[in-house]
């Protein structure tokens, strides 16, 4: 076996599921979108041909509704041949850069595009009623409710909820700074590790607010309004049944979702999971080089009561950088990558084999329906924005296997899974034809047709008794094949652009050709939405 | 030198060996019977690449049968040459047909392979 037949061996068998389309995911999805309902003890047989008929449902209400053009469906084709279907069902349930809609539905329209704004309204706590469910006064009640939060315009307020950045960004500036201190109420504080409220908290705020010290008067007024070390337990429970209270809860628990850090049910309500992803939170802005201790981000007002104080604008005004700031996703890998060169050979042994234990956890869940317990954020700009700034720590955390951090490693290495398996791919087809070893085969019962390419004899066809039916899918198969190629082979050349000082210089290892690998992927990507953009 | 770097510097040398290849394109189209089936192709083996070279390892006993339909050669100083069978069967002129698009398909499979190279090597053409 040569060298070459090694590496394909390893991305074939590491990163590429036997199974072609991630079932877990698209069920999770599908029922997301409403077009499934499931239960655990689903036989798998069952499971499967329900997935299956629930993608049709979809597909056909895709087709009728021209929300992806298929310039766009063709892009993902080509750049995501393995997963296609959870990536398109992705695009409808992103929050990240989701679907812009040109109208709003009429009462009693029941298709894609009500599933996707009842979804986005439910993920927001403003719809309470089945996704599938048609277009109705719930419907609108939900949206009006989501404008009325940012001052916008229905039309507005919904496209904005394909960006829940840009959303929260609006909120924070009509909403957000008149409600800096969240109020939560939780009865599971036993043995958590948080402070006991003192002024620190509320000299935090102050900073916080910046230039909105009359939000900082009223609350003087207010639960802040006994002495230092004391607050006004009777006005924080009054904060804590206003509906803004519960509605900055689910906004800072969507957030903490797509970084990983919060893994339960998104529904506003604090429980044990909650509390703790808050806490792993701040355990992780502390350890990634941002002080919080003296910012007193979560604090116990009374343990009687249960109640908890929570710094939610230092949240907000950071959401809203994240907003603004570029695309980090090639910067984050990098800054690993650069981790990963600077460690001792001891830290490198030890990330390679937890980063390798993690992948396997990621591959045996992403094929079983079990995975679909927990919903899954797939949007991949909003996580990269968010995760930039634990850039440096990644490294250390997987070398460490950091608890704290536990939640968002596996949702980091979840996103460099689902690029790597196409990158995997990809650089597989691209050495397949460089090797002229790409062969496309079309038959039937009594006709086939198979063209072999080859670099050096270029295209070798042989036909047999071929109608015009066979032809013309052999046809298109040919041009997928040749679609695809153009992207493996654009990603061999940029594989080769980043990696070729490192392979002049001496070896290259495991995890940097996998970080390379998905780098090289995210530029393509990039660049092909370069292309659709100018 | 580990296998992984000695992976890619093989595949550095195929990029570079397909420099050579590029001065000319070839689509040869051929009809009779052959009895290999895209299950025939898959049994080869889970991971594609590794299948031997299906069509030269059964060249001698496929070609024996073939029928040479179409031939179509263009060179990198603008030359090109076509070469038809006469008294096209309706079948045949299928082919003829699949030929034409195959020749597209070459040439979109050679430009891609042509930017890779120049992507690799920094030019921006």
């Amino acid at each position: 076996m040569t060298a070459l037949d090694d590496i394909v061996d390893k991305l074939d068998s590491q990163f590429i599921n036997d199974a072609e389309d991630d079932l877990g995911k698209k069920a999770q999805l599908l029922e997301d979108l409403g077009y499934l309902s499931l239960s655990p003890t689903l036989p798998e047989q069952a499971f499967q041909s329900l997935v299956s008929q629930a993608f049709e449902d979809f597909n056909n209400e895709l087709n009728q509704s021209s929300l992806v053009s298929k310039y766009t469906i063709n892009q993902l084709k080509e750049l995501y041949p393995l997963a296609y279907e959870v990536k398109l069902l992705e695009r409808c349930t992103d929050i990240d850069e989701g679907i812009i809609f040109k109208k709003l539905p009429e009462f009693g329209d029941r298709n894609l595009k009500t599933r996707i704004i009842h979804f986005r309204l439910n993920l927001l706590g403003q719809y309470h009623q089945p996704i599938k469910a048609y277009y109705s006064a719930s419907s609108h009640n939900g949206l009006t409710k989501a404008a009325s939060f940012i001052n916008k315009g229905l039309l507005a307020t919904i496209n904005m909820l394909a960006d829940i950045q840009q959303y929260t960004t609006y909120y924070l500036k009509q909403n957000g700074y008149k409600h800096p201190v969240v109020i939560m109420q939780s009865q599971d504080l036993n043995g958590k590790d948080i402070a006991q409220y003192n002024g620190a908290f509320k000299r935090s705020v102050k900073r916080e607010l910046g230039s909105n010290d009359e939000v900082f008067q009223e609350l003087k007024k207010g639960i802040f309004k006994r002495n230092d070390d004391k607050v006004d337990v009777e006005d924080a429970l009054s904060i804590l049944e206003n509906e803004q209270n519960a509605f900055i809860i689910r906004l800072i628990q969507i957030h903490q979702w797509m970084l990983g850090f919060y893994t339960g049910k998104i529904d506003g309500e604090i429980g044990t999971v909650s509390v703790n992803s808050l806490l792993n939170v701040i355990s992780s802005y502390e350890s990634s080089g941002e002080s919080t201790a003296d910012k007193k981000l979560l604090v116990i007002l009374s343990e009687k009561e249960g109640l908890l104080a929570f710094n939610a604008i230092f949240f907000l005004n950071r959401y809203k950088l994240e907003y603004q700031s570029s695309d980090k996703t090639i910067d984050t890998i990098e800054k690993v990558n650069d981790s990963y060169l600077q460690a001792s050979p001891e830290d490198q042994k030890l990330f390679e084999q937890h980063l390798n234990q993690n992948f396997s956890v990621t591959q045996a869940t992403s094929n079983n329906k079990k995975s679909f317990l927990h919903k899954i954020f797939g949007g991949i700009r909003s996580f990269f924005k968010k995760a930039f700034k634990f850039g440096r720590k990644i490294f250390k955390w997987i070398v460490d296997k950091i608890s704290a951090a536990a939640s968002f490693i596996t949702s980091f290495v979840k996103k460099l899974a689902s690029f790597l398996k196409e990158a995997a791919h990809h650089f597989i087809e691209g050495v397949k034809f460089l090797f002229g070893k790409t062969t496309i085969a079309s038959t039937s019962a009594s006709e086939s047709i198979i063209t072999h390419f080859d670099l050096d004899k270029d295209v070798l066809n042989l036909g047999s008794s071929l109608k015009e039916e066979l032809l013309g899918k052999h046809k298109k198969k040919v041009n997928t094949k040749v679609s695809e190629l153009k992207f493996s082979l654009s990603l061999i050349a940029f594989l080769f652009k980043t990696i070729k000082s490192i392979l002049l210089g001496g070896l290259v290892a495991w995890p940097l050709f996998i970080l390379k690998l998905v780098k090289a992927f995210k530029q393509i990507e990039n660049s092909y939405k370069q292309i659709a953009t100018t | 030198m580990s296998k992984l770097s000695d992976g890619l510097k093989n595949l550095a040398d195929k990029v570079g060996d397909a420099v050579q290849d590029l001065t000319s394109l070839e689509v040869t189209t051929y009809s009779g019977s052959f009895t290999l089936s895209y299950d025939t192709l898959k049994a080869q083996g889970k991971n594609a690449f590794k299948i031997d070279n299906l069509i030269e390892d059964n060249s001698g006993d496929i070609k024996a049968d073939l029928t040479l339909i179409a031939y179509s050669r263009f060179d990198l100083d603008s030359d090109a040459s076509n070469i038809v069978k006469s008294n096209l069967t309706t079948q045949e002129q299928a082919l003829v047909d699949a030929h034409k698009a195959m020749v597209q398909s070459a040439m979109e499979a050679r430009k891609a392979t042509f930017e890779m190279i120049t992507n690799m090597v920094g030019l921006d053409l």
